[in-house]
């Protein structure tokens, strides 16, 4: 009998009921997740903005691992991450939001919170992103909530050579035909871009007549880029390029956190160049290039010229990788999950351990 | 009940297109079949088709081949085989001369400046042939000459010259391209046969179906617009309004939408004359974050005149990451593969309202004893699934016309069904309502960078400019 087979996976956890505490008071409770993720060692947390079922709205905290602090500790490390906090925006002269002090905070513990809730899989979700080595995360692009990226490198040496999990031959195969996209092998491409098996994941909340947590993921192969135009200018200088090559093509200049100009290089020298943002002209000194954040904008056909004769002619070549049915698409992820399986660990929050299915879900 | 219910299945085919002259499932049937209308069906003071006496081919001078072959074309239909394209006149049952003019660049103004040359804008209908761009380019050629005309009230139509080139395509593209055409004149080429909700008593009850949705600026985060599209029961297009929103304030985007919601509400309901009247309202969660739909949110809950309807429904539509196949499933590509293709319109539960729809798979079109013909709406790729979640903390109930979550899932699949662009399709990706936010967002915000309100332009708010 042929059923649906999705990309979720049971997870199962340890224990009925997990240790958390809720904090509550006058304070931006969505800040302070934030500051307890990115701060707190051995602590998680997961921000509730309003009531869920019998879950009420309030940021809850969890220790990672066996760990499960007492109230005092959960006080005491806030305390000295809000101290963190502050110290890190005032160096980088960031406004600080005056609301995150310990005395506004209130911190009490729960009891009887479902192993299976709501807030247990976003725990679970701001766990991945606190346990996972930074090295293999990957930039999230918009609706990823947590993503890895892994070099053909990394999953031969950890993967393949150990037999781990079969060779993901579509792969291997893209990389022996392409080795500069994947390997750094010194030539242009390798110096620009990178494919990488992307694999993203995050916890997901189901409900029937229980509830039950599943992990969703979602594999596919990305290419990095790293386009930035100081490194371009001394690629092509040093291939003795000529530097008018660069004329037309089309660069994001982000000119603050919130704003990004796409311009068009009208001219270009050795010394300067010429940038035509939005009607307006802006010199840059070819020298000042280190301090701002200009890279070419692929998306422009100027742009996607100038990369195809000058950088790498094959740098859209990973778009075959993707391009699959959904029975060529479950083969793979099948594999994926093992490897995901080995990356995640076996999570511990709150004193519950959760494990992963080796299977993926199917639905009849 | 197991978790990840299967929960239903949506055919294509319990949705046919209602013509002139009769329905089908099938949009090709419009040659057939003939448009539904030829003027607005919700307002009666626009003229709609049978103004226009010229569409006006616009090229590039040195692009005078293509031209001349989409020109042949449109008049007289597809030499090799009339039977796919007949002919503008011959497919829509209009009388419309067609002629072409050259530009010498591709600067907006110019384009413009030979376009008004040769008549009224109220006569005269421009289908301009540009370079393909990418969509995702704000400042691109194809949303500058959009703009440039839409400033004007113009709608306009573009082909790319790329499509002109590859012949498979461009056979295949021209009875859409004169669809869209049709519906920017004012004319309603087809709509829904059926309620896409059905109630107890359509005689008294009046269902309009509204999108909503936020998108920010694409250069500037802080920058962004709110838009309403509203539809009747049936699919009709009734209008549109936008509002330029101010993206980091929340109370202020808030205050913004609920005005939006607080125009939209009075003109759906002084033009009904049902008793009652239910609002359905899809919101787009594409683009935007906590903040902005807490700001949807709050605008909803605040519009004051939202009491007005008997009751009133919310949908959040949003992308997702879940891959759903069906093993061994019945599509096979030319070369025999088993693709596992689920069907377009399968939908499981994930929590109580809170869906996960397939909006791109396999179908089936034949209907009753005809021969089974599988095909994809999808070319090697994955299928989309699309979340949809009822938000009853906003929604005003009314236990009286018992409406369940199938009857407003099939608000959505319904409004996939209904695609002016590529006809070939039977399913969208994304229902109507929410499909175009990105043109209608980037264009207005154009416009306003020209100081002008795309909602105070007469010729254009009543009719799907943004195609």
């Amino acid at each position: 009998m042929s059923g649906y087979v999705t990309n979720f996976v049971k997870v199962r956890s340890s224990k009925d009921t997990i240790e958390a505490y809720r904090i509550t008071g006058k304070v931006n409770l969505g800040v302070l997740t934030g500051v307890i993720n990115r701060y707190a060692e051995g602590l998680v947390a997961s921000f509730l903005s309003t009531d869920y079922g019998e879950l009420k709205a309030g940021v809850y905290v969890a220790g990672i691992g066996d760990y499960h602090p007492c109230e005092e500790d959960v006080r005491a490390k806030i305390e000295d991450i809000l101290e963190k906090y502050r110290e890190e925006r005032t160096a980088q002269g960031l406004p600080v939001d005056e609301s995150l002090n310990i005395n506004n905070i209130i911190i009490e513990p729960t009891s009887s919170i479902s192993s299976t809730t709501y807030v247990v899989a976003n725990l679970l979700n701001n766990f991945l992103s606190k346990v996972v080595p930074r090295e293999l995360q990957c930039p999230r692009r918009p609706g990823e909530r947590f993503a890895v990226c892994l070099d053909i490198d990394f999953l031969e040496r950890e993967f393949w050579s150990k037999k781990v999990v079969d060779k993901d031959e579509r792969f291997i195969d893209f990389c022996n035909d392409y080795p500069s996209l994947c390997r750094d092998t010194g030539v242009s491409c390798s110096k620009f871009f990178k494919v990488v098996k992307c694999i993203t994941m995050r916890f997901q909340h189901v409900v029937s007549d229980q509830e039950e947590i599943y992990l969703v993921l979602h594999q596919h192969y990305r290419r990095l880029s790293n386009l930035d135009l100081k490194i371009v200018i001394d690629y092509i200088r040093s291939n003795h390029i000529d530097l008018n090559t660069l004329l037309g093509v089309r660069v994001n200049y982000r000119t603050s956190k919130d704003s990004t100009w796409v311009c068009k290089i009208t001219s270009i020298n050795n010394n300067e160049l010429m940038l035509e943002c939005e009607g307006r002209n802006i010199h840059i000194g070819i020298s000042e290039l280190d301090s701002v954040s200009i890279a070419i904008n692929p998306t422009y056909s100027q742009s996607r010229k100038f990369i195809g004769e000058y950088l790498c002619k094959e740098f859209d070549k990973h778009k075959d990788l993707n391009r699959l049915y959904p029975s060529g698409y479950f083969s793979i992820l099948e594999n994926d999950l093992e490897i995901v399986r080995r990356i995640i660990g076996k999570p511990c929050i709150g004193r519950v351990c959760f494990s992963i299915d080796r299977r993926l879900k199917r639905v009849w | 009940m197991k978790a990840l219910r299967l929960y239903t299945v949506f055919k294509p085919t319990d949705f046919k297109f209602r013509f002139a002259n009769g329905a089908s499932v099938n949009a090709y049937n419009i040659i057939s079949l003939e448009p539904l209308s030829r003027s607005p069906i919700y307002e009666g003071s626009i003229e709609g088709v049978d103004k226009y006496e010229l569409i006006l081919i616009l090229y590039q001078q040195d692009k005078a081949k293509l031209a001349k072959k989409l020109l042949e074309d449109m008049r007289n239909g597809l030499r090799e085989n009339k039977k796919i394209f007949p002919g503008f006149n011959q497919a829509l049952k209009t009388d419309i001369k067609i002629k072409v003019a050259s530009f010498s660049s591709y600067d907006p103004d110019e384009i413009y400046d030979v376009y008004i040359q040769h008549g009224s804008p109220d006569k005269v209908f421009p289908l301009i042939v540009l370079p393909k761009v990418n969509r995702s380019i704000y400042d691109s050629i194809y949303y500058r000459t959009k703009a440039r005309f839409l400033a004007s009230d113009v709608p306009s139509q573009v082909v790319t010259e790329d499509l002109i080139r590859d012949e498979a395509r461009y056979r295949w593209s021209l009875l859409s391209i004169s669809i869209q055409i049709f519906a920017k004149m004012g004319g309603v080429p087809y709509a829904l046969d059926r309620s896409v909700m059905r109630v107890e008593d359509p005689s008294s009850t009046s269902i309009a179906i509204m999108g909503l949705g936020i998108s920010a600026h694409p250069l500037h985060r802080r920058r962004g617009v709110g838009f309403v599209t509203l539809f009747d029961h049936n699919g009709v297009w009734n209008f549109m309004d936008s509002s330029v929103l101010s993206m980091d304030k929340q109370e202020d985007m808030s205050e913004k939408i609920a005005e939006l919601l607080e125009r939209s509400i009075s003109k759906i309901l002084s033009t009904s004359s049902k008793k009652n009247n239910i609002l359905v309202i899809h919101y787009s969660g594409k683009e935007i974050g906590r903040k902005e739909e807490e700001a949807v949110r709050n605008a909803i809950k605040n519009a004051e005149s939202m009491n007005k309807f008997a009751a009133v429904y919310v949908l959040k539509i949003r992308d997702s990451d879940i891959i759903i196949g069906l093993e061994d499933g019945p599509h096979k590509t030319k070369d025999g593969t088993i693709t596992w293709y689920p069907p377009v319109g399968v939908t499981f539960q994930l929590k109580p309202d809170v869906y996960a729809m397939a909006t791109t798979g396999y179908f089936d079109l034949s209907e009753g004893a005809g021969r089974s013909m599988i095909k994809a709406n999808v070319y090697v790729g994955l299928p989309t699934i699309k979340i949809v979640a009822r938000h009853r903390e906003v929604e005003i109930l009314n236990h009286e016309f018992n409406i369940s979550d199938k009857d407003l899932l099939s608000t959505v699949f319904g409004m996939c069904r209904l695609n002016y662009v590529a006809i070939s399709n039977p399913v969208s990706k994304e229902p109507v309502t929410i499909r175009y936010s990105r043109e209608i967002a980037w264009i207005t915000l154009r416009l306003m960078e020209n100081q002008v309100d795309v909602s105070k332009l007469s010729r254009v708010r009543y009719i799907m400019w943004f195609l």
